[in-house]
C-alpha cells in the first residue's frame, strides 16, 4: 500500500467509473471515519453497489482514489485491503459448515488452529448462533445465514466491514430486530462499516452518514438528521423524506402558499380539511387505513397548465377528518415553518 | 506471464495439437489422394456414395424409431399413472450405460439366425426368421438410443408450464387438443435436440453394422475398409461424413434459433390414474416393456454362465457354470486387456479431467479473449464419429512428426489413451462449464474479501462446489473409455489390445460365446454401477 493520507477511516476521494458508455460514479467522493457506520442509500440503478464493490476492490476505478485508514489502497487486490464483505445473498461457501465458514479468514491469514477456534466460538457466540457450527449452510434460515456471514466477515478481523443490502433476504417481520441487532453489534465491535441499501427508513434508522446517491453522484452526505432537517436538493426530500414537492404555482393553487421557490413538505406535516365546495382544488383519490397514521392521497389539476398533481397526507387515524372518501373534495394546508424551500 | 496466461496457452497447445491437428493432417491427407478431397464420390459399390446414402438412411430411420419409442414412452410415463410405472422410470433409461460392443454383441447372441429369438419363434411357429442384417441394426439404435428422446422428453415434460395447459382448457379446448396445441409446443426443443444427439450417433455408428450388416454401404464401415490399403480413400471418406454431420448440425442449430418457447412459470401437470381396463391393458404392455428393455442383459448375463459343449437345438443353454468366469478372470493373460482398458482409460479421463476443467475454467469463468474458439475445439470431438476420429489420429501420429522428435505413435499403446481423451473430452467440458456456470457469482469475492489469494479461493471455495459434477464426468468418461470399441479396433497395438476388442476377438476368432458374455457382463455392470452413482 502507498501514498499515505493524514485522513483515517475510509475516503473515496473523485471516484468515477464507467461501464461502456453508462457513468456508474461520476467524480464520487465521501469520508468515513474510523468507527462510523455510514450508508450509502439510493433508488436502483444509481452506483451505490458500484461504490461498495469498488472500495472492495471487485471494480477497479477509472478516475480517483480509495484510501483506508490514510493509505492508498486503489490498486491493491481485494484479499490484501482488509475490507470484509457481508453479501446480499450471504456466499456461504456450501462445501464447508458454519464453523468452516467462520473459519475461512483466520485459516487463510494462517491463523494458528488453536486461537482460530476461539475466535469461531466468539464469533458464533457474537451473533447468537453458538452451538449451530456443525451446520450446513443450507440447514439454516435466512436469518441464521446471514448471522453467519456477518461473522465470518468479522472473524477476518477487517479494518472495514462492507455490507451489501444486508436486509434485503430477511423476512419483513424480522428485519426491524435484525438492524437493531446489527446496530448493536457494530457499537460493540466498533468496525468502520459502509452499508448499502434502497431502503431510506433502514439508512436513517442505523446510520451514523448517510451518503445519498443518485444517477452516480453523491447528492448529499451528512448525519440522519442533518440530511432530514436540510435535504440539499427537492430529490433528497422527496427519495428519503418522501416529501410532496410543488412548484410555485402548485403551492399557491394547492397549499394557499404565495411563494416563489419551489417548497417540499412531509406527509405528516400535510393537513386536510374536508369542505363542501365543489369547486376545491383538491378531491381525495385514495385512503389508505393505518392503526397509527392514515394516508390519504388527493389529486387537483393547475387550471393554468392542466398539469396534474397529487399530495400526499399522512394524518393521525384518531383524528381522521369525517366523510375523508375518494372523491371528497379537501383543503390542504402546511405549517410554514414545516415547509422546505429550494431555489428554482 | 500470469498464471491464467500459462493455463491458456497450455490448454491452447493441448487443443491445437490434439483437436485441429489431427483434422487438419486429415483434411491435408484426402486433398492428397487420387482424385482430392471427394474421391470417396467416384467410388463404387458400398465403399463409394452407396454408403453416404446408407448412412443418412440409416440415421433417418434410427431417429423416428428412437423418437417414437423414446418420445412416447416418456409422454405415457407422465400422463398416465398405471402398474409398473415407477420400474420403467427407473429401468428406461437404461440403455444408455451400455457400451456399444456389449449393446450389439448382446443383440447379436439374441437376435442372429442361431440366436435365442429365432430358435423361440421356430420353437413356437415352426418358421424360420432373419431378425439380423437391417433389422438387427435398427434394433440395435432404437434400443440405445431411444434413452436420448426419452430423457430431454422428459425433462421438458417436468419443467412444462401447466397452466398454458389449463388455460386453453379454460377457453374450451378438450384434453387431447390442449395437449396438442399447448403442451406439445413447449417439447420442440427437447425433441430437437435429442433428435440431433440421435442422428449424430446413429451417423457414427460402427459396432451394429460391423455385426449385423459387415457388407453393407455404410460410412463407417467404408471407412474401415479403406484405411489400411487406400489412406487417401479412407480420409475422403472421413472428410465427406464429416461434412455431412457438420451439414446436419448446422440444418438443427438453424431450426432450434427459430423456435421459442417463452419464458413463464406453471406447474406441470400430474399423471392422471388409469382405471379399469385401461389400467390392466397399461400395466401388461409396462411388463412386456420391462422384459424387453432387461432382455440383451438377461441374455448376456445367461449365456456367460452357459456350457458351449451342452447347447445344440434348446432355445436357452440346458447347463450352466462358472468356467467362462474362471477362464476370463482367472490367468494373468486372460486378465491383460482388463488392465490396458482400466490403466488406457484412467490415463485419458484424468486428462480429459484437467484439460475439460482448464477450458472450462477460461471459457466461463476468466471469460478470456478466444473463448468461442476454446470451446469449440472442446466440443469439435463430438461431432467426429469414433471411425473418423481413429483415421484422425493416424493421419497425425501415426508417422514421425517434429512435434513428436521424429517418432510415431502408431504400434504404440499410447493411440488408446490419446482417443479416449479426445472421445470424452466434451463430456468433462460440459460438465464442467455447467458446474461453473451454476457456482454462485459472490462466493470467489467473498473468499477474497476475507484474504485469500485468487489461487486459494479457487482451490478452497470453487474446486470442492465443482467436486460432485467433476467426479460424476470422470466416471462417465473412464466408464465410456473402458468400453469404447470403434476407434479402439483402428489404433491398438498388438498384443495391447483393449477389453472390447479382445470380446470381439473373442467371438470372431473362437465363435464361442461364453467367456466374451463374462467380460461384457463385467463390463456392463461397471457401467451401470457408474452411471447409477453418476445419477446419485
Amino acid at each position: 500500500m502507498t501514498g499515505a493520507d493524514p485522513i483515517e477511516g475510509l475516503r473515496l476521494d473523485r471516484v468515477s467509473r464507467r461501464f461502456g458508455t453508462t457513468a456508474a460514479l461520476r467524480d464520487v467522493s465521501f469520508h468515513v471515519p474510523p468507527c462510523a457506520l455510514a450508508v450509502i442509500v439510493g433508488p436502483s440503478g444509481c452506483g451505490k453497489s458500484t461504490a461498495l464493490r469498488t472500495v472492495a476492490g471487485f471494480e477497479s476505478p477509472d478516475a480517483g482514489r480509495v484510501l483506508l485508514d490514510g493509505l492508498d489502497v486503489t490498486r491493491v487486490p481485494p484479499e490484501r485491503r482488509s475490507a470484509a464483505m457481508v453479501f446480499q445473498h450471504y456466499a456461504l461457501f456450501p462445501n464447508l459448515d458454519v464453523a468452516g465458514n467462520v473459519a475461512y479468514g483466520p485459516r487463510v491469514q494462517g491463523v494458528e488452529a488453536a486461537p482460530r477456534a476461539t475466535l469461531v466460538r466468539e464469533m458464533l457466540e457474537l451473533v447468537g448462533l453458538a452451538g449451530l457450527d456443525l451446520r450446513r449452510p443450507h440447514e439454516l434460515s435466512g436469518g441464521q445465514q446471514q448471522r453467519v456471514a456477518l461473522a465470518r466477515a468479522l472473524a477476518a478481523r477487517p479494518k472495514l466491514l462492507l455490507l451489501d443490502e444486508p436486509l434485503s433476504n430477511v423476512d419483513p417481520s424480522l428485519r426491524r430486530d435484525t438492524r437493531t441487532r446489527l446496530r448493536t453489534l457494530h457499537e460493540a465491535r466498533g468496525v468502520t462499516t459502509l452499508w448499502v441499501t434502497h431502503d431510506r427508513e433502514e439508512a436513517l434508522a442505523v446510520a451514523d452518514i448517510v451518503i445519498v446517491m443518485r444517477a452516480g453522484e453523491v447528492v448529499q452526505s451528512g448525519s440522519p438528521r442533518e440530511v432530514c432537517e436540510s435535504p440539499a436538493t427537492t430529490f433528497v426530500a422527496e427519495f428519503l423524506l418522501d416529501a410532496n414537492v410543488l412548484p410555485p404555482s402548485a403551492a399557491k393553487a394547492f397549499l394557499s402558499l404565495a411563494t416563489d421557490e419551489v417548497v417540499a413538505a412531509r406527509p405528516d406535516h400535510v393537513g386536510l380539511e374536508r369542505i363542501a365546495d365543489d369547486s376545491a382544488p383538491l378531491r381525495v383519490v385514495t385512503v389508505a387505513y393505518g392503526p397509527v397514521r392514515t394516508e390519504v392521497v388527493c389529486e387537483g389539476v393547475l387550471a393554468a397548465s392542466g398539469e396534474t398533481f397529487r399530495v400526499r397526507s399522512h394524518v393521525d387515524t384518531d383524528a381522521l377528518p369525517p366523510g375523508l372518501r375518494a372523491g371528497a373534495p379537501v383543503r390542504a394546508f402546511v405549517r410554514p415553518a414545516d415547509l422546505l424551500r429550494f431555489r428554482r | 506471464m500470469t498464471a491464467w496466461r500459462v493455463l491458456g496457452v497450455a490448454t491452447a497447445a493441448v487443443l491445437l495439437l490434439t483437436v485441429a491437428e489431427p483434422l487438419r493432417a486429415l483434411v491435408a491427407e484426402a486433398m492428397a489422394a487420387d482424385g482430392g478431397a471427394f474421391a470417396f464420390l467416384t467410388e463404387t459399390g458400398p465403399r463409394g456414395p452407396q454408403a453416404l446414402v446408407g448412412t443418412l438412411v440409416l440415421s433417418v430411420v434410427s431417429v423416428l424409431l428412437a423418437l417414437a419409442i423414446g418420445g412416447g414412452l416418456a409422454l405415457v410415463l407422465h400422463l398416465a399413472d398405471f402398474p409398473g410405472r415407477r420400474a420403467l422410470e427407473v429401468l428406461a433409461p437404461l440403455p444408455i450405460a451400455l457400451p456399444p460392443l456389449v449393446g450389439s454383441f448382446a443383440f447379436l447372441i439374441l437376435l442372429e439366425k442361431d440366436g435365442i429369438l429365432p430358435r423361440a419363434i421356430r420353437a413356437a411357429t415352426g418358421a424360420d426368421v432373419d431378425l439380423g442384417g437391417w433389422t438387427g441394426v435398427l434394433v440395435v439404435h432404437a434400443f440405445t438410443m431411444a434413452p436420448f428422446p426419452y430423457l430431454f422428453v422428459r425433462a421438458a415434460l417436468g419443467s412444462m408450464d401447466g397452466s398454458r395447459v389449463e388455460a386453453a382448457r379454460s377457453l374450451g379446448s378438450g384434453p387431447v387438443r390442449s395437449f396438442v396445441d399447448a403442451a406439445l409446443p413447449q417439447l420442440g426443443p427437447a425433441i430437437l435436440a435429442s433428435s440431433l444427439l440421435v442422428f449424430l450417433t446413429a451417423a457414427g455408428s460402427f459396432t451394429a453394422p460391423w455385426y449385423f450388416t459387415p457388407g453393407q454401404p455404410v460410412m463407417t464401415l467404408a471407412i474401415f475398409r479403406a484405411h489400411g490399403r487406400d489412406p487417401g480413400l479412407a480420409a475422403s471418406t472421413t472428410v465427406v461424413l464429416a461434412l455431412a454431420t457438420l451439414a446436419v448440425l448446422a440444418i438443427f442449430l438453424r431450426v432450434q434459433r427459430a423456435q421459442t418457447t417463452g419464458a413463464s412459470k406453471g406447474v406441470p401437470p400430474v399423471p392422471r390414474r388409469l382405471r379399469g381396463g385401461a389400467r390392466v391393458a397399461a400395466g401388461a404392455a409396462a411388463a412386456v416393456a420391462i422384459a424387453v428393455l432387461l432382455l440383451p442383459h438377461a441374455a448376456l448375463v445367461l449365456l456367460s454362465f452357459h456350457d458351449p459343449r451342452a447347447w445344440r437345438t434348446e432355445i436357452l443353454p440346458p447347463s450352466y457354470s462358472f468356467a467362462a468366469y474362471a477362464e476370463a478372470f482367472g490367468s494373468s493373460e486372460s486378465l491383460r486387456p482388463v488392465w490396458t482398458s482400466v490403466w488406457t482409460s484412467l490415463v485419458a479421463t484424468g486428462a480429459a479431467v484437467a484439460v475439460g476443467l482448464a477450458v472450462a475454467a477460461l471459457v466461463v469463468w476468466r471469460r478470456v479473449r478466444g473463448r468461442i474458439a476454446f470451446a469449440v475445439l472442446a466440443m469439435a470431438p463430438f461431432a467426429v464419429p469414433g471411425t473418423a476420429l481413429a483415421v484422425n489420429l493416424l493421419f497425425a501420429f501415426g508417422r514421425g512428426r517434429w512435434f513428436l522428435a521424429g517418432a510415431a505413435l502408431s504400434g504404440t499403446v499410447l493411440l488408446l489413451p490419446l482417443a479416449y481423451f479426445i472421445r470424452t473430452l466434451p463430456v468433462t467440458y460440459q460438465g464442467a462449464a455447467a458446474a461453473l456456470q451454476r457456482l454462485p457469482g459472490d462466493l470467489v469475492p467473498a473468499a477474497r474479501s476475507l484474504g485469500a489469494t485468487p489461487a486459494i479461493a479457487f482451490r478452497t471455495v470453487v474446486l470442492p462446489a465443482l467436486w460432485p459434477t467433476l467426479a460424476a464426468a470422470a466416471l462417465l468418461s473412464f466408464v465410456t473409455s473402458v468400453g469404447e470399441f470403434v476407434a479402439s479396433i483402428l489404433l491398438y497395438a498388438p498384443g495391447g489390445e483393449p477389453i472390447s476388442v479382445h470380446i470381439d476377438q473373442l467371438y470372431r476368432n473362437t465363435n464361442t460365446i461364453a467367456v466374451p458374455a463374462a467380460y461384457a457382463s463385467v463390463l456392463t455392470l461397471v457401467a451401470a454401477a457408474a452411471s447409477s452413482a453418476v445419477r446419485r
